[in-house]
């Protein structure tokens, strides 16, 4: 052993120290920020001739839980999904209005027939026939705005799934270039770790809009996959597409709305998670269910009039309505009968009456529209509805106008009230989970700090070796 | 600084969830409702939309009902005008004495001005619309009935004795009853005036002119206002007039009978306007359970948010403090 030796040992120390101080300092800088996980170099000693030598320090590396990380990611796409839709439903609720402003559509219907009922003791008034005809148009303009942002609501959501396979793609993309670097500085036995992170981070945004499977390959690199296996990236990236569709009341998919395709494979039905999955079962489910509700209702409401004999609504798109064909869409289109409006002696005398009554006071016919249609449970149809006749409605089939128009507000505040809980549920575990991820992989300053006061000590240590080397140099060139 | 991102971000969101429950509650205080959206509601929506719902129905009917008193009380007073008439001309009949010559002039005077009062009720209007025409309201129930009394005139004159003048008083009140139209011009259908005041139940009500308590009524009174006094046939005239007050009370007696149900009516109205007050009391306080928060839960939840809070804010205070950086 020679002083040389030691004076390369020494040196060797102090580079290594300042690498860790340098590795430290990156960690404090970073320990805020999503994504970034704690690097460690280790010293690795070397052994020369028997003995051991300046030490190497290692390549930076990072520790990660990979399990809770796929289980964070599981629960990430759940949480998309459930606060996408919960955004949504959120929106659709607020067209139904407050339970003390009495605006929904359930009020609508019954503020019709207390006006009807008001009729029966004064039918000659033409203020109480006003009455029946503005409730009668509050019906209709409630069904016409209601069932309109909904529509509203599904082209958004088609246009938001346009966004985000847009959005999909480019970080597909930025994935692609970051494996690739992760793959060739691996090769090179170069550090990965920063780049992982980012690779993480990509794949993490990934899993909030759609469900993601990978595996890692030998040379570092990952083969990105949807939930159902289809590839996403293997060394080329094959991207998701999606041409859009003009969505109308009768738009349904499969049918005029394309699907999301992946080389030419239609993926739509293989979502199963994340906001691009609540995206499209906003569009394709949801919302359909909420307007094919509403279509229901008003289509039975014209044909229960019609049937009674005073044809009080109509559809202006088709003079002579008849369900189910002309359902589709009708509580877009619904509107009060201008002859009526033009004659309201006819809602107490009948569409048929060729004259308005002499006996201006009889409310024999409508007494008997009032039973028929108010009193008189409907049947509403269940299933085969919407534009694809694959919607279901939720709601039970039979029952009064009344009836039905309350149970679409109850089953759609229980929809959202559902998603909103879910939502919370989700938030709450995927919340837990990041917690510990950030716990497992994060950086925690205390301990960075306590790590600088080792490697300040060490490097005083090696310092005053190099100092002490020094002086022997001196003294030894002295005695020469 | 708290020293790693996951206990920042778990002590931010409890902070943040403690905030949100907080300005919640507060939101639930001052409005006093449990939620300002139906989801809120829970599983009371449908409770809630129905009592609404309900109790605006109840209104409805409320207010129908206000309606129909109305015009119940309306007919009232007329039916009321009839009976006095009627009675009044029957006292008068009762009290010419057998034998005696009447004083006709006088009792025809009295009959005229009873049939003008009868008219006169029967033509009652209220706001446009006539009480006694049936449904058909516009028109005027009753017209002129100066034709009718002259084909009774022609009718009763010219009785031979007892059993002559009882059957042309026979033959002129058939003949009014066959021709009760061409002084009755309302409603003669069968629609009655009615109004819904329950669910599928209709409230029908409604005396038109063409009763036979006036029909009755009228026939005997224009019999009387058109005979003559025929002193050598006093039994003719006695006949007559003692047909005539059986005809005046038998009108007398279908009027009060109208007037009972009339009153019995008017009962079933007040009934049911009490019964539905009475519910609506009950649904107000129905919806209030479903829809009003729970004041004293509340402000004892307020509490209890505010202090967790605060130790939330204290603990954060503590952990920022707690750096090593700050003992370095």
């Amino acid at each position: 052993m020679s002083l040389t030796s030691a004076l390369l040992t020494a040196s060797a120390a102090l580079r290594n120290t300042q690498s860790n101080i340098d590795l430290t300092s990156r960690n404090i800088a970073n320990a805020s920020t999503e994504g970034y996980t704690r690097k460690v170099a280790q010293n690795v000693t070397q052994v020369v001739d028997g003995r051991a030598a300046a030490p190497l320090l290692s390549v930076p590396t990072r520790s990660v839980d990979e399990g809770v990380l796929r289980q964070m990611r599981t629960e990430s796409s759940a949480s998309g999904a459930a606060t996408i839709k919960n955004d949504f439903l959120s929106r659709l609720e607020d067209l139904y209005g407050t339970p003390d402003a009495e605006t929904a559509l359930a009020h609508r219907v019954g503020s019709l027939q207390d006006a009807m009922t008001s009729l029966t003791s004064a039918p000659d008034s033409s203020e109480s026939q006003a009455a029946v005809l503005d409730a009668a148009t509050d019906v209709a303009n409630t069904l016409n705005g209601t069932s309109s942002q909904i529509l509203s609501l599904r082209r958004e959501a088609d246009q938001d799934i346009r966004d985000t396979v847009d959005g999909i793609n480019t970080q597909l993309k930025q994935f692609q270039n970051i494996d690739a670097q992760i793959s060739t500085r691996s090769a090179l036995g170069q550090s990965t770790a920063d780049l992982e992170d980012q690779r993480d981070t990509i794949m993490n945004n990934l899993s909030k809009v759609m469900d993601i499977s990978y595996f890692r390959k030998d040379n570092g690199a990952i083969v990105l996959s949807t939930g159902t296996g289809r590839t996403l990236v293997d060394s080329t990236v094959f991207p998701l597409s999606y041409a859009g569709a003009s969505i109308g009341a009768d738009s349904s998919y499969p049918g005029t709305i394309p699907g999301i395709t992946i080389g030419g494979v239609d993926i739509t039905k293989d979502l199963r998670s994340g906001s691009l999955k609540g995206l499209v079962d906003l569009r394709d489910t949801i919302l359909p269910q909420a307007q094919a509700q509403l279509d229901e209702l008003a289509g039975t409401m014209i044909s229960s009039f019609d049937a009674a004999g005073l044809s009080l609504f109509t559809d202006p798109q088709n003079a002579t309505f008849a369900m189910p064909g002309d359902t589709v869409g009708v509580a877009r289109r619904i509107g009060v009968s201008s002859t009526v409006q033009s004659e309201p002696w006819r809602l107490r005398d009948g569409s048929a009456a060729t004259a308005q009554n002499a006996n201006t006071a009889d409310t024999t016919k409508l007494t008997a529209v009032i039973g028929a249609v108010f009193n008189t449970a409907q049947t509403f149809r269940t299933s085969g509805m919407g534009g694809g006749g694959t919607v279901t409605s939720g709601i039970e089939g039979s029952g009064t106008l009344a009836h039905y128009a309350e149970s679409i507000l109850t089953y759609q505040s229980s929809q959202t009230a559902t998603v909103a809980q879910e939502k919370s549920f989700r938030e709450t575990t995927f919340s837990t989970l990041q917690e510990r991820n950030l716990n497992d992989s994060g950086v925690n300053v205390d301990t960075e700090l306590t790590n600088l006061v080792q490697l300040q000590n060490a490097y005083s240590a090696s310092a005053k070796v190099v100092s002490t080397l020094n002086q022997l140099f001196d003294d030894l060139l002295n005695m020469v | 600084m708290i020293s790693t991102l996951g206990l920042a971000l778990r002590t931010q969101k409890n902070v943040s969830t403690l905030q949100e429950r907080l300005a919640k509650v507060q939101e639930q205080v001052s409005s006093t409702k449990i939620s300002d959206t139906y989801s809120g509601l829970g599983g009371q929506v449908r409770d809630s939309v129905d009592m609404r719902v309900q109790f605006k129905k109840l209104d409805t009917y409320l207010s129908n009902i206000g309606r129909l008193q109305v015009d119940v009380n309306q007919m009232e007073q007329p039916l009321l005008e009839i009976a006095d008439a009627t009675n009044s001309v029957r006292d008068d009949l009762l009290a010419q004495a057998n034998g005696t010559a009447p004083d006709m002039n006088a009792m025809k005077s009295a009959m005229s001005a009873a049939i003008d009062r009868m008219t006169g009720a029967l033509n009652v209007n209220l706001n446009g619309r006539y009480s006694f025409s049936g449904t058909n309201v516009a028109q005027q129930p009753m017209g002129d009935s100066s034709g009718l009394q002259a084909q009774v005139k022609s009718i009763v004159a010219g009785y031979t004795d007892a059993a002559d003048a009882s059957a042309k008083y026979d033959q002129a009140v058939q003949y009014v009853m066959d021709n009760w139209n061409d002084f009755y011009k309302g409603d003669t259908g069968t629609s009655q005036l009615s109004g819904l005041v329950e669910d599928g139940s209709t409230f029908s009500f409604g005396v038109r002119g063409d009763d036979d308590a006036f029909k009755k009524t009228f026939a005997a009174m224009f019999v009387m206002n058109n005979v003559d006094y025929d002193a050598g046939n006093k039994d003719g005239y006695e006949a007559i007039r003692s047909k005539a007050v059986d005809g005046l009370q038998s009108g007398f007696q279908g009027t009060n009978a109208i007037t009972g149900e009339w009153g019995r009516a008017a009962k079933r109205l007040d009934t049911l306007q009490t019964r539905y007050k009475d519910q609506q009391t009950l649904l107000n306080t129905r919806i209030g359970d479903v829809e009003d928060v729970d004041m004293a839960a509340k402000s004892v939840e307020l509490t209890n948010l505010q202090s967790q809070l605060q130790t939330s804010y204290q603990l954060i205070s503590m952990l920022k403090s707690m750096n090593l950086a700050n003992y370095l």
